[in-house]
């Protein structure tokens, strides 16, 4: 297999040095799914709609238009919840939220560089999320 | 098309999703830049992989490049281009299993004309 030069963090603790971004790269994505969520706030529109403007302020990004969610994947109970996605200046933050499993599956793209822990950590206050995995991945 | 996988950590060992993170070079820039066909990709590509659309978002940016989204029942489909580098970051998230999330990349690839596509693969718990 051709070997792939990329640069992925499993644990966005690490990632404390700036600049992460560089002349060579696109962007970054931070991906982050969160477990045993506060099932009312995943399960609410209003609160998502908030997370996404809340979360843009935190890290420094304008939101662009408003965000769109809507409840999908109602024909199995494990992907029945909402879906939302927020365009951003610099790219989007786009969330899918499972009501089954208590999950927020969020994924956090910009070629402006922000803080992936910065992110993180409100995400997790957020949704009071008992655990996170993170990834962050430099898009180059 | 090179595939590289990034295993969960036990803690997420669930059934869950595939996250598919492709970075495409050398694609065709008037097509990076054309925020029709790639709508249109992106239904095609979700067709291919056996998803269903429920909503196409877009949008083009000034002077160039634009941001595309497809979302799924299964999740997502997104494209972000830098035409005047003829780049294009694409990501593919699907849940369940019912999904071809491989072919999906494979189609946009095929759309843009990339000439150079990595995919890493990225599980992700439920």
């Amino acid at each position: 297999m051709q070997e792939y030069n990329c640069d992925i963090y499993n644990n966005i603790n690490i990632m404390s040095a700036n600049p992460i971004l560089d002349p060579n790269t696109f962007g970054m994505e931070v991906i982050l799914d969160l477990y045993d969520c506060n099932l009312e706030t995943i399960r609410s529109k209003e609160k998502l709609q908030e997370y996404t403007r809340e979360l843009c302020q935190v890290i420094g990004m304008t939101p662009y238009g408003a965000p769109f969610a809507e409840r999908f994947g109602l024909n199995e109970a494990k992907t029945a919840g909402y879906s939302i996605v927020q365009l951003i200046e610099t790219s989007s933050i786009t969330g899918h939220f499972s009501e089954e499993w208590n999950s927020a599956y969020i994924n956090i793209f910009s070629c402006k560089e922000f803080d992936p822990k910065q992110a993180a950590e409100f995400s997790k206050e957020f949704f009071e999320a008992d655990r996170v995995e993170s990834t962050l991945h430099i898009r180059k | 098309m090179t595939f590289v996988s990034m295993q969960p950590s036990k803690a997420a060992m669930m059934p869950g999703g595939t996250h598919l993170i492709a970075e495409l070079a050398g694609c065709n820039q008037e097509v990076l830049n054309n925020e029709e066909l790639l709508r249109e990709g992106l239904r095609e590509a979700a067709q291919t992989a056996g998803a269903t659309v429920l909503s196409v978002h877009s949008h083009k940016f000034t002077p160039v490049g634009v941001t595309a989204f497809a979302l799924l029942a299964e999740s997502h489909i997104s494209i972000h281009t830098w035409p005047e580098l003829g780049y294009a970051a694409v990501d593919a998230f699907t849940c369940g299993q019912s999904m071809r999330t491989e072919l999906a990349i494979e189609s946009v690839a095929h759309a843009l004309d990339s000439k150079n596509t990595k995919v890493i693969t990225v599980k992700r718990g439920f």
